[in-house]
C-alpha cells in the first residue's frame, strides 16, 4: 500500500467514523438534560467537540493525501507483508474471537488449551513434546493462581465438576 | 532529632522489616511482570496479611509491592511488548525495538538503573521536601488540574513518531472512547448502548493489553515465514559505562518530572513516564532514534515512572491524602494499625515516620538486587521460540483481562482493541498517543466541568491562579514549539516535493 493510499484511508476513515459518531451515535446515545446552564457542562459537549475535531482532522489528512502530500516522510509500506501473511493474521483474529466463544461453551481452561495449541500451530510446526505440556500446564497453573491465590473465580465449563 | 533517628533505627532494624521489604519488592516485580495483573491488585491482596504485623513491617511490605510493580511492568513491555502497567507502555516504545535487535539485556538493565535512581531521587524528595511539596500539591484544584492536563496532552506530539497528524488521529480516538460510560455530572449513560458493562466505561487494562500486546501477536503470525529476530543471551548485553553516563541527564530530568507530577494526587505514573519521554526526545541530539530502540527512551520512561513512587507518598504521609488507589490502600493499612497519617504524625511519632523513610530507602536498594535477579529469570523469555511464547502471552492476556472485573466483557474489549491496534499498526498510526489521551481525557473533561461548575460557567477561573496560568502558558509554548518543528520539517522537503531521504519511518 502506498503512503498516499494509506493517508487517504486514514483520513476518510477518521472523518467517516467521527461523522457517524457526531450525527448518529451521540444524539441517540447521550441523554442531554433539557436545561443546561453552560454548554460546556452538557454530557454531549466533550464527545461532540472531539468528534468535530476528528472530522476536521480526517478531512485535512485526506485532503493532503489527495493533493499528493504525504503526512510523514515515509511512502513505503511499513510492514512490508504480503497477501498470504495478511490471511494468516486474519485467521489468527478469527481464532482469537473463537477462543472467546469457546470460553463461553467449554470454560476458560479447556478453551485456553485448545487455543494455545491452535495458535502455536498457526506459527508453524512445533515440537509437540514441548507444546502439549505447556498447553495443559499453563492454563491449569493459571487456574490455581487465580482461584486460590488471587481469589478470582473462573468459568470452568466442562471442568466444573473436576476442579470445584 | 538524634533521639528520633535512634528511635527510628530501633523500629526499623529488625529482621521482619528487612524480610518484608524483600518479599514485598519480589511480589511487586513478579505481579507487575504479568500482563493484566497490577500493583493495585497485589497490594489489595496483601493487605489482609498485614493485619497481624507490626505497623512498620506492614507498611514496608505494601510499599515494597508498590515499588516492585512499577519496575515489574517494564519487563514484559520490553520482552514481548505487553506492558504490565500503563506507564510501562512508554517503556515499550523503545524497549521492545531494543529486544528485537537482540539487546533485551541492555533495555532491561537501563530500565532497572533508571528505576532505582529515580526511586532514590523520589525518596530524597519525600524525606527533605515533604512539607513543601505537600503544600504545593494542596493548591491544586480543578482549574489547576485542567491546565496541567492541557499541558500533559501536548505529550502526544512527542510520542507520535514523525507523523503528528497520525498521532492526533490516535489521540482523538482515545479521547472519544474514554467518554463511554456514566457522565460525571448528570449521571446519565453515554454511548453505553443499554449495556450495563459499558456504564462503567472501558477499563484501561483490557484497552492497554489489547492495544499493545495483541497487535504484536497478530503481526508475528503474519510474519511467520520471517526468521525470528536475533536473540542474544541476556547476560551478554550489559549497559556500558558510556551508555549509562549518556542517559544520566535524561534520568535526572525524568526523576524530577516524576517527583513533580507524583506529588499531585490523581496523576499517576503514566503521564509522568510519557512526559519524561517526550522531553527526552525533544532535547535529544538524535530524536530520530526514539521509537526505534533508543536507550535514552527507555531510561526516560522508567525514570519518569519510578520518580512518582516516593512522591505519591508525600500527600499521604504529610497530609493524609492518598494520591492514587494504591496509596489509598496503604492509607487503609495505616488506619488498621491505628496510625493517622498527616501533620499530627510528624509531631507525635516522628520516629515511626523516620523508620518508614529508612524502609523506603532500603526498598530502593532491594529493588536493584531483586531486579537483577528478575532480569536473569525473566530474560530467558527472550530465548523461547515465538511460536510457543506468543500463544502463552495471549493466554496470559485473556486471564489477566478477565481478572480485572471477573467478566468476559473485558476480554471482548481487549480483543476488539487488539483488532483496532492491529489496524493502527498496519496504517502506521502510533498507539501511545491513544493511550495517553485515553488516560488523560476523563481527567481533562472532569476538571473542565468541575471548574465551570464552581465558577458558574465563567472561563476566567482558568486564569485566576498562578499555577493554572503557568501550565496554560507552558501548553502554549509547547504548541508553539511543536508547530515550529512541523513547519521546519515541511521546509526540509526537496524542491521537487519528495522527502528528505534521511527521515525515518513512523514508529509506534
Amino acid at each position: 500500500m502506498s503512503g498516499r493510499m494509506r493517508d487517504l484511508i486514514i483520513g476518510l476513515g477518521t472523518a467517516g467514523f467521527f461523522a457517524v459518531m457526531w450525527l448518529a451515535v451521540i444524539p441517540t446515545q447521550i441523554r442531554v438534560p433539557s436545561r443546561v446552564a453552560v454548554a460546556a457542562l452538557s454530557p454531549a459537549f466533550w464527545p461532540t467537540t472531539v468528534a468535530i475535531c476528528g472530522i476536521v482532522l480526517g478531512l485535512v489528512i485526506a485532503g493532503r493525501a489527495m493533493a499528493n502530500l504525504s503526512i510523514d516522510d515515509d511512502d513505503e509500506d511499513p510492514d512490508g507483508s504480503g497477501e498470504r501473511e495478511e490471511w494468516r493474521s486474519l485467521l489468527s483474529i478469527g481464532l482469537m474471537f473463537g477462543y472467546l466463544g469457546l470460553i463461553h461453551v467449554i470454560g476458560i481452561m479447556a478453551a485456553s488449551i485448545v487455543s494455545l495449541i491452535a495458535l502455536a500451530l498457526l506459527f508453524g510446526r512445533q515440537r509437540l513434546i514441548v507444546l502439549l505440556p505447556v498447553a495443559v500446564l499453563l492454563p491449569v497453573g493459571l487456574y490455581y493462581f487465580f482461584t486460590r491465590v488471587v481469589l478470582i473465580p473462573l468459568p470452568l465449563g466442562i471442568f466444573e465438576r473436576l476442579f470445584s | 532529632m538524634l533521639d528520633a533517628l535512634a528511635g527510628a533505627a530501633d523500629l526499623f532494624f529488625a529482621f521482619d522489616n528487612l524480610l518484608a521489604i524483600v518479599i514485598g519488592v519480589t511480589i511487586g516485580v513478579v505481579v507487575g511482570a504479568i500482563p493484566g495483573m497490577t500493583g493495585t491488585l497485589a497490594v489489595a491482596l496483601a493487605l489482609p496479611f498485614t493485619f497481624y504485623m507490626p505497623p512498620v513491617t506492614a507498611i514496608l511490605l505494601l510499599v515494597g509491592i508498590y515499588k516492585g510493580s512499577f519496575y515489574g511492568g517494564s519487563i514484559p513491555a520490553i520482552l514481548v511488548r505487553s506492558p504490565g502497567t500503563p506507564a510501562a507502555a512508554c517503556t515499550a516504545l523503545d524497549g521492545y525495538p531494543l529486544a528485537q535487535q537482540g539487546k533485551a539485556g541492555k533495555a532491561l538493565n537501563i530500565a532497572l538503573y533508571a528505576s532505582c535512581l529515580a526511586d532514590l531521587v523520589s525518596n530524597a524528595a519525600l524525606f527533605f521536601f515533604a512539607a513543601l511539596i505537600a503544600g504545593y500539591a494542596l493548591r491544586f484544584g480543578p482549574p489547576e488540574f485542567f491546565a496541567l492536563i492541557c499541558f500533559a496532552l501536548t505529550i502526544t506530539a512527542g510520542v507520535s513518531g514523525n507523523s503528528l497528524l497520525r498521532g492526533l488521529v490516535a489521540s482523538a480516538l482515545g479521547l472519544f472512547l474514554a467518554t463511554i460510560g456514566q457522565d460525571l455530572v448528570y449521571g446519565s449513560p453515554r454511548m453505553a448502548f443499554g449495556e450495563p458493562e459499558l456504564m462503567a466505561g472501558l477499563n484501561f487494562i483490557p484497552v492497554l493489553i489489547g492495544l499493545f500486546a495483541i497487535p504484536e501477536i497478530l503481526r508475528a503470525v503474519g510474519q511467520r515465514g520471517t526468521p525470528s529476530p536475533i536473540t542474544t543471551s541476556v547476560d551478554r548485553m550489559r549497559v556500558t559505562w558510556q551508555e549509562f553516563r549518556s542517559c544520566l541527564p535524561t534520568i535526572a530530568r525524568g526523576s524530577a518530572i516524576g517527583v513533580v507530577l507524583g506529588a499531585i494526587p490523581g496523576i499517576g505514573g503514566a503521564p509522568a513516564a510519557f512526559l519524561s519521554y517526550s522531553e527526552a526526545r525533544r532535547t535529544s541530539k538524535h530524536p530520530e532514534k526514539f521509537g526505534k530502540g533508543a536507550l535514552e527512551g527507555v531510561a526516560a520512561a522508567e525514570s519518569g515512572n519510578n520518580g512518582v513512587c516516593g512522591a505519591t507518598l508525600i500527600p499521604l504521609l504529610a497530609l493524609g491524602i492518598p494520591g492514587d488507589v494504591i496509596t489509598a490502600i496503604i492509607l487503609g493499612a495505616f488506619m488498621i494499625h491505628g496510625i493517622a497519617p498527616g501533620p499530627q504524625l510528624f509531631q507525635n511519632d516522628i520516629s515511626l515516620v523516620y523508620a518508614i523513610f529508612m524502609g523506603i530507602l532500603a526498598s530502593s536498594v532491594a529493588l536493584f538486587f531483586i531486579g537483577k535477579v528478575a532480569i536473569s529469570a525473566f530474560g530467558r523469555i527472550a530465548d523461547i521460540p515465538r511460536g510457543i511464547l506468543l500463544p502463552i502471552v495471549l493466554v496470559l492476556c485473556v486471564y489477566g483481562a478477565y481478572g480485572v472485573n471477573n467478566t468476559l466483557f473485558d476480554v471482548l474489549v481487549m480483543m476488539v482493541m487488539g483488532v483496532v491496534g492491529y489496524a493502527m499498526l498496519k496504517l502506521s498510526i502510533p498507539a501511545a498517543p491513544f493511550l495517553i489521551a485515553f488516560i488523560l481525557g476523563p481527567m481533562f473533561e472532569d476538571n473542565l466541568r468541575r471548574s465551570l461548575l464552581g465558577s458558574k460557567g465563567s472561563p476566567i477561573v482558568f486564569f485566576e491562579s498562578g499555577i493554572s496560568v503557568f501550565f496554560l502558558a507552558l501548553t502554549a509554548f509547547s504548541l508553539f514549539f511543536i508547530l515550529r518543528g512541523q513547519i521546519r520539517n515541511a521546509r526540509k522537503k526537496e524542491p521537487d516535493g519528495t522527502h528528505a531521504t534521511d527521515q525515518s519511518t513512523g514508529s509506534r
